[in-house]
Protein backbone atom coordinates (compact mmCIF):
# COMPACT_ATOMS: atom_id res chain seq x y z
CA UNK A 1 0.00 0.00 0.00
CA UNK A 2 1.26 3.33 -0.92
CA UNK A 3 2.08 5.80 1.63
CA UNK A 4 0.53 9.62 1.53
CA UNK A 5 3.35 11.57 0.92
CA UNK A 6 3.62 14.44 4.05
CA UNK A 7 2.94 17.77 3.30
CA UNK A 8 6.58 20.10 3.33
CA UNK A 9 6.14 24.34 3.14
CA UNK A 10 9.83 23.67 2.04
CA UNK A 11 9.23 21.98 -1.04
CA UNK A 12 6.93 24.04 -2.57
CA UNK A 13 7.55 26.46 -5.65
CA UNK A 14 8.65 30.25 -4.66
CA UNK A 15 8.01 30.91 -8.18
CA UNK A 16 4.21 31.73 -8.92
CA UNK A 17 3.84 30.03 -12.63
CA UNK A 18 2.53 33.03 -14.19
CA UNK A 19 3.96 34.55 -17.32
CA UNK A 20 3.86 38.03 -19.20
CA UNK A 21 3.82 38.68 -22.89
CA UNK A 22 7.30 38.92 -24.86
CA UNK A 23 8.60 42.33 -24.28
CA UNK A 24 6.13 43.81 -22.10
CA UNK A 25 8.18 45.00 -19.22
CA UNK A 26 10.18 46.84 -22.07
CA UNK A 27 7.42 48.51 -23.12
CA UNK A 28 5.60 49.15 -19.72
CA UNK A 29 7.32 52.48 -19.25
CA UNK A 30 6.70 54.23 -21.78
CA UNK A 31 3.26 53.53 -21.68
CA UNK A 32 2.76 54.49 -18.37
CA UNK A 33 4.87 57.72 -19.59
CA UNK A 34 2.11 58.60 -21.91
CA UNK A 35 -0.24 58.31 -19.08
CA UNK A 36 1.65 60.33 -16.95
CA UNK A 37 4.46 62.62 -17.57
CA UNK A 38 4.11 63.50 -21.28
CA UNK A 39 0.25 63.47 -21.02
CA UNK A 40 -0.01 66.64 -18.31
CA UNK A 41 1.97 68.33 -15.84
CA UNK A 42 1.44 66.61 -12.24
CA UNK A 43 -1.88 68.96 -10.28
CA UNK A 44 -0.33 71.34 -8.15
CA UNK A 45 -1.15 70.46 -4.45
CA UNK A 46 -2.82 73.04 -2.24
CA UNK A 47 0.55 73.79 -0.26
CA UNK A 48 1.80 74.96 -3.93
CA UNK A 49 -1.36 76.68 -5.48
CA UNK A 50 -1.20 78.67 -2.09
CA UNK A 51 2.64 79.04 -2.77
CA UNK A 52 1.88 80.31 -6.57
CA UNK A 53 -0.88 82.43 -5.54
CA UNK A 54 1.00 84.00 -2.73
CA UNK A 55 3.80 85.20 -5.03
CA UNK A 56 1.61 86.30 -7.61
CA UNK A 57 0.31 88.79 -5.45
CA UNK A 58 3.23 90.00 -3.86
CA UNK A 59 4.59 90.34 -8.06
CA UNK A 60 0.79 92.09 -8.89
CA UNK A 61 1.03 94.55 -5.48
CA UNK A 62 4.57 95.54 -6.23
CA UNK A 63 2.99 96.62 -9.37
CA UNK A 64 -0.04 98.72 -8.45
CA UNK A 65 2.39 100.48 -6.04
CA UNK A 66 4.52 101.40 -8.85
CA UNK A 67 1.60 102.24 -11.28
CA UNK A 68 -0.16 104.51 -8.53
CA UNK A 69 3.22 106.25 -7.92
CA UNK A 70 3.48 107.01 -11.78
CA UNK A 71 0.00 108.59 -11.93
CA UNK A 72 0.37 110.41 -8.92
CA UNK A 73 3.75 112.03 -10.15
CA UNK A 74 1.82 112.82 -13.48
CA UNK A 75 -1.49 114.62 -11.84
CA UNK A 76 -0.48 116.19 -8.48
CA UNK A 77 3.37 117.75 -10.07
CA UNK A 78 2.18 121.41 -9.68
CA UNK A 79 6.10 122.26 -10.96
CA UNK A 80 5.49 124.16 -14.27
CA UNK A 81 7.28 123.28 -17.26
CA UNK A 82 10.64 125.53 -18.95
CA UNK A 83 8.20 126.43 -21.69
CA UNK A 84 5.68 127.60 -19.16
CA UNK A 85 8.29 130.13 -17.64
CA UNK A 86 9.33 131.18 -20.34
CA UNK A 87 6.37 132.33 -21.69
CA UNK A 88 5.91 134.75 -18.56
CA UNK A 89 9.50 136.95 -19.30
CA UNK A 90 9.30 139.58 -21.50
CA UNK A 91 10.86 140.22 -24.38
CA UNK A 92 12.54 143.37 -23.10
CA UNK A 93 13.79 141.08 -19.93
CA UNK A 94 15.06 139.05 -21.76
CA UNK A 95 17.04 141.32 -23.65
CA UNK A 96 18.44 142.91 -20.71
CA UNK A 97 19.85 139.89 -19.37
CA UNK A 98 21.25 138.47 -22.35
CA UNK A 99 22.47 142.35 -22.97
CA UNK A 100 24.17 142.40 -19.63
CA UNK A 101 24.88 138.56 -18.63
CA UNK A 102 25.77 136.65 -21.54
CA UNK A 103 28.74 136.56 -23.50
CA UNK A 104 27.34 136.28 -27.52
CA UNK A 105 29.15 135.59 -30.68
CA UNK A 106 27.79 137.60 -33.88
CA UNK A 107 26.88 134.26 -35.07
CA UNK A 108 24.68 133.85 -32.37
CA UNK A 109 22.62 136.94 -33.57
CA UNK A 110 21.99 135.69 -36.94
CA UNK A 111 19.44 133.19 -35.14
CA UNK A 112 17.56 135.75 -33.36
CA UNK A 113 15.37 136.96 -36.34
CA UNK A 114 13.50 138.75 -33.46
CA UNK A 115 16.31 141.57 -33.02
CA UNK A 116 15.89 144.79 -34.87
CA UNK A 117 18.06 146.30 -37.04
CA UNK A 118 18.89 149.52 -35.35
CA UNK A 119 19.69 146.89 -31.96
CA UNK A 120 22.20 145.00 -33.56
CA UNK A 121 25.06 147.10 -32.80
CA UNK A 122 23.99 146.64 -29.53
CA UNK A 123 24.48 143.02 -29.47
CA UNK A 124 27.74 142.92 -31.10
CA UNK A 125 29.08 144.63 -28.10
CA UNK A 126 30.91 146.99 -29.95
CA UNK A 127 32.26 150.21 -28.24
CA UNK A 128 31.19 153.25 -29.72
CA UNK A 129 34.73 154.72 -29.11
CA UNK A 130 35.93 152.04 -31.32
CA UNK A 131 33.21 153.00 -34.16
CA UNK A 132 34.76 156.56 -34.14
CA UNK A 133 38.16 155.65 -34.32
CA UNK A 134 37.61 153.23 -37.16
CA UNK A 135 35.39 155.99 -38.93
CA UNK A 136 38.38 158.53 -38.86
CA UNK A 137 40.84 156.44 -40.33
CA UNK A 138 38.11 156.12 -43.11
CA UNK A 139 38.08 159.17 -43.93
CA UNK A 140 41.88 160.00 -43.36
CA UNK A 141 42.49 157.47 -45.93
CA UNK A 142 40.04 159.03 -48.17
CA UNK A 143 41.55 162.12 -47.84
CA UNK A 144 44.84 161.25 -48.48
CA UNK A 145 43.76 159.39 -51.57
CA UNK A 146 42.23 162.20 -53.09
CA UNK A 147 45.80 163.85 -53.05
CA UNK B 1 19.05 55.49 -9.47
CA UNK B 2 18.63 55.55 -5.34
CA UNK B 3 15.80 56.28 -4.10
CA UNK B 4 16.87 59.43 -2.70
CA UNK B 5 17.91 60.56 -6.06
CA UNK B 6 14.84 60.14 -7.70
CA UNK B 7 13.11 61.97 -5.20
CA UNK B 8 15.11 65.34 -5.34
CA UNK B 9 15.20 65.00 -9.14
CA UNK B 10 11.77 64.93 -9.37
CA UNK B 11 11.33 68.17 -7.64
CA UNK B 12 13.08 69.96 -10.47
CA UNK B 13 11.13 70.33 -13.51
CA UNK B 14 13.50 69.74 -15.78
CA UNK B 15 14.47 66.40 -14.34
CA UNK B 16 10.96 65.70 -13.20
CA UNK B 17 10.27 63.16 -16.46
CA UNK B 18 13.96 61.66 -16.19
CA UNK B 19 13.24 60.77 -12.74
CA UNK B 20 9.87 59.14 -13.29
CA UNK B 21 10.83 57.18 -15.65
CA UNK B 22 13.29 55.71 -13.66
CA UNK B 23 11.33 55.62 -10.62
CA UNK B 24 9.04 53.37 -13.08
CA UNK B 25 11.72 50.87 -14.71
CA UNK B 26 13.37 50.16 -11.04
CA UNK B 27 9.64 49.33 -9.62
CA UNK B 28 7.58 47.96 -12.42
CA UNK B 29 8.00 44.37 -11.72
CA UNK B 30 7.97 44.26 -8.27
CA UNK B 31 4.55 46.14 -8.46
CA UNK B 32 2.87 44.61 -11.38
CA UNK B 33 3.82 41.27 -9.81
CA UNK B 34 2.17 42.43 -6.39
CA UNK B 35 -0.43 42.86 -8.14
CA UNK B 36 -0.84 40.12 -10.19
CA UNK B 37 -0.57 37.55 -7.71
CA UNK B 38 -3.93 39.04 -6.17
CA UNK B 39 -5.87 39.75 -9.64
CA UNK B 40 -4.22 36.46 -11.47
CA UNK B 41 -5.42 37.59 -14.59
CA UNK B 42 -2.89 39.91 -17.03
CA UNK B 43 -5.31 42.74 -18.29
CA UNK B 44 -6.37 43.03 -14.93
CA UNK B 45 -3.17 43.08 -13.40
CA UNK B 46 -1.49 45.55 -16.49
CA UNK B 47 -4.51 47.95 -16.20
CA UNK B 48 -3.80 48.07 -12.38
CA UNK B 49 -0.28 48.49 -12.30
CA UNK B 50 -0.73 51.60 -14.74
CA UNK B 51 -3.25 52.77 -12.49
CA UNK B 52 -0.78 52.72 -9.62
CA UNK B 53 1.89 54.51 -11.43
CA UNK B 54 -1.04 57.27 -12.20
CA UNK B 55 -1.30 58.22 -8.93
CA UNK B 56 2.28 57.50 -7.63
CA UNK B 57 2.83 60.54 -10.06
CA UNK B 58 -0.02 62.66 -9.08
CA UNK B 59 1.12 62.14 -5.77
CA UNK B 60 5.09 61.58 -5.49
CA UNK B 61 5.17 65.74 -4.76
CA UNK B 62 3.58 65.20 -1.62
CA UNK B 63 5.16 62.39 -0.69
CA UNK B 64 6.30 62.48 2.94
CA UNK B 65 9.86 61.13 3.61
CA UNK B 66 9.01 59.55 6.59
CA UNK B 67 8.31 56.32 4.72
CA UNK B 68 10.51 54.59 2.61
CA UNK B 69 9.31 55.09 -1.06
CA UNK B 70 9.03 51.12 -1.96
CA UNK B 71 6.81 51.06 0.81
CA UNK B 72 5.03 54.25 0.33
CA UNK B 73 4.38 52.48 -3.86
CA UNK B 74 3.17 48.61 -2.37
CA UNK B 75 0.95 50.33 -0.13
CA UNK B 76 -0.70 52.45 -3.42
CA UNK B 77 -0.76 48.78 -5.29
CA UNK B 78 -1.86 46.48 -2.46
CA UNK B 79 -4.93 49.07 -1.97
CA UNK B 80 -5.70 49.28 -6.02
CA UNK B 81 -5.71 45.27 -5.78
CA UNK B 82 -8.43 44.93 -2.35
CA UNK B 83 -10.31 47.42 -4.13
CA UNK B 84 -10.31 45.96 -7.51
CA UNK B 85 -11.75 42.84 -5.90
CA UNK B 86 -13.82 44.22 -3.66
CA UNK B 87 -15.84 46.26 -6.73
CA UNK B 88 -15.33 42.96 -8.27
CA UNK B 89 -17.63 41.47 -5.90
CA UNK B 90 -20.27 44.33 -5.76
CA UNK B 91 -20.40 44.32 -8.41
CA UNK B 92 -21.59 41.08 -9.77
CA UNK B 93 -23.23 40.44 -6.10
CA UNK B 94 -20.67 37.70 -5.53
CA UNK B 95 -19.58 35.97 -2.41
CA UNK B 96 -15.78 35.79 -1.72
CA UNK B 97 -16.31 31.82 -2.77
CA UNK B 98 -17.48 32.82 -6.39
CA UNK B 99 -14.75 35.54 -6.88
CA UNK B 100 -12.31 32.52 -6.00
CA UNK B 101 -13.56 30.00 -8.52
CA UNK B 102 -14.00 32.79 -11.36
CA UNK B 103 -10.17 33.10 -10.88
CA UNK B 104 -9.34 29.69 -10.44
CA UNK B 105 -11.05 29.33 -13.84
CA UNK B 106 -8.83 32.28 -14.89
CA UNK B 107 -6.14 29.78 -13.90
CA UNK B 108 -7.07 26.84 -15.53
CA UNK B 109 -7.89 29.08 -18.67
CA UNK B 110 -5.39 31.42 -18.90
CA UNK B 111 -1.84 30.86 -21.65
CA UNK B 112 -0.40 32.98 -19.51
CA UNK B 113 -0.22 30.58 -16.32
CA UNK B 114 2.64 28.17 -17.52
CA UNK B 115 3.05 26.88 -13.51
CA UNK B 116 3.55 23.02 -12.85
CA UNK B 117 0.90 21.17 -10.78
CA UNK B 118 1.71 21.84 -7.41
CA UNK B 119 2.37 25.54 -8.76
CA UNK B 120 -1.23 25.64 -10.03
CA UNK B 121 -2.86 23.52 -6.62
CA UNK B 122 -1.10 25.74 -4.81
CA UNK B 123 -2.69 29.20 -6.35
CA UNK B 124 -6.03 27.64 -5.99
CA UNK B 125 -5.33 26.84 -2.15
CA UNK B 126 -4.63 30.78 -2.13
CA UNK B 127 -8.10 31.59 -3.98
CA UNK B 128 -9.92 30.37 -1.00
CA UNK B 129 -8.07 32.25 1.59
CA UNK B 130 -9.84 35.85 2.26
CA UNK B 131 -7.74 38.75 0.21
CA UNK B 132 -5.94 39.99 3.23
CA UNK B 133 -4.80 36.91 4.29
CA UNK B 134 -3.62 36.10 0.95
CA UNK B 135 -2.09 39.22 0.63
CA UNK B 136 0.41 38.69 3.84
CA UNK B 137 0.82 34.79 2.45
CA UNK B 138 2.22 36.81 -0.88
CA UNK B 139 4.36 38.64 0.94
CA UNK B 140 5.99 36.67 3.24
CA UNK B 141 6.32 33.56 0.89
CA UNK B 142 6.58 34.72 -2.69
CA UNK B 143 8.37 38.34 -1.88
CA UNK B 144 10.30 36.67 1.46
CA UNK B 145 9.20 40.35 2.93
CA UNK B 146 9.88 40.96 6.48
CA UNK B 147 6.62 41.23 9.15
CA UNK B 148 8.19 44.67 9.65
CA UNK B 149 8.01 45.92 6.26
CA UNK B 150 4.89 44.05 5.55
CA UNK B 151 3.57 45.80 8.96
CA UNK B 152 4.46 49.08 7.97
CA UNK B 153 2.43 48.56 4.08
CA UNK B 154 -0.18 47.13 5.40
CA UNK B 155 -0.51 49.64 9.15
CA UNK B 156 -1.28 45.83 10.62
CA UNK B 157 1.03 45.19 13.91
CA UNK B 158 3.69 42.04 13.49
CA UNK B 159 2.22 40.10 15.99
CA UNK B 160 -1.19 40.05 13.71
CA UNK B 161 0.86 39.43 10.76
CA UNK B 162 2.80 36.56 11.95
CA UNK B 163 -0.78 35.13 13.20
CA UNK B 164 -2.20 35.69 9.82
CA UNK B 165 0.56 33.60 7.80
CA UNK B 166 0.39 30.77 10.07
CA UNK B 167 -3.32 29.97 9.47
CA UNK B 168 -2.53 30.88 5.66
CA UNK B 169 -0.51 28.01 6.01
CA UNK B 170 -2.48 25.54 7.86
CA UNK B 171 -5.42 26.31 5.53
CA UNK B 172 -3.03 25.22 2.46
CA UNK B 173 -1.38 22.82 4.23
CA UNK B 174 -4.99 21.12 4.71
CA UNK B 175 -6.10 22.12 1.60
CA UNK B 176 -3.26 20.16 -0.33
CA UNK B 177 -3.20 17.31 1.57
CA UNK B 178 -7.22 16.50 1.24
CA UNK B 179 -6.45 16.81 -2.79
Amino acid sequence: MEMKKEFDMTELPKEPGFQVPEHYFDALPTRIMQRTAYASAPAASPVTWFRQFRTAVAGASLGVVFALSFLATQYYNTDPSAEEVMAQVSQKDIYHYLTTRVDLETSDLAEVPAVKPRESLEFLDVRSSDITEEQRKELLEEAYEYR
Amino acid sequence: MEDKEILEKFQNPDSRNLAFNQLVRKYQQKVYWHVRKMVIDHDDADDLTQEVFVKVWTNLENFRKDSQLYTWIYRIATNECLNFLSSKKKRFFLPLHDVAAELSEKLDSSDSFTGDEIQLKLQKALLRLPDKQRLVFNMKYFDEMKYEEISEILGTSVGALKASYHIAVKKIEEYLKKD
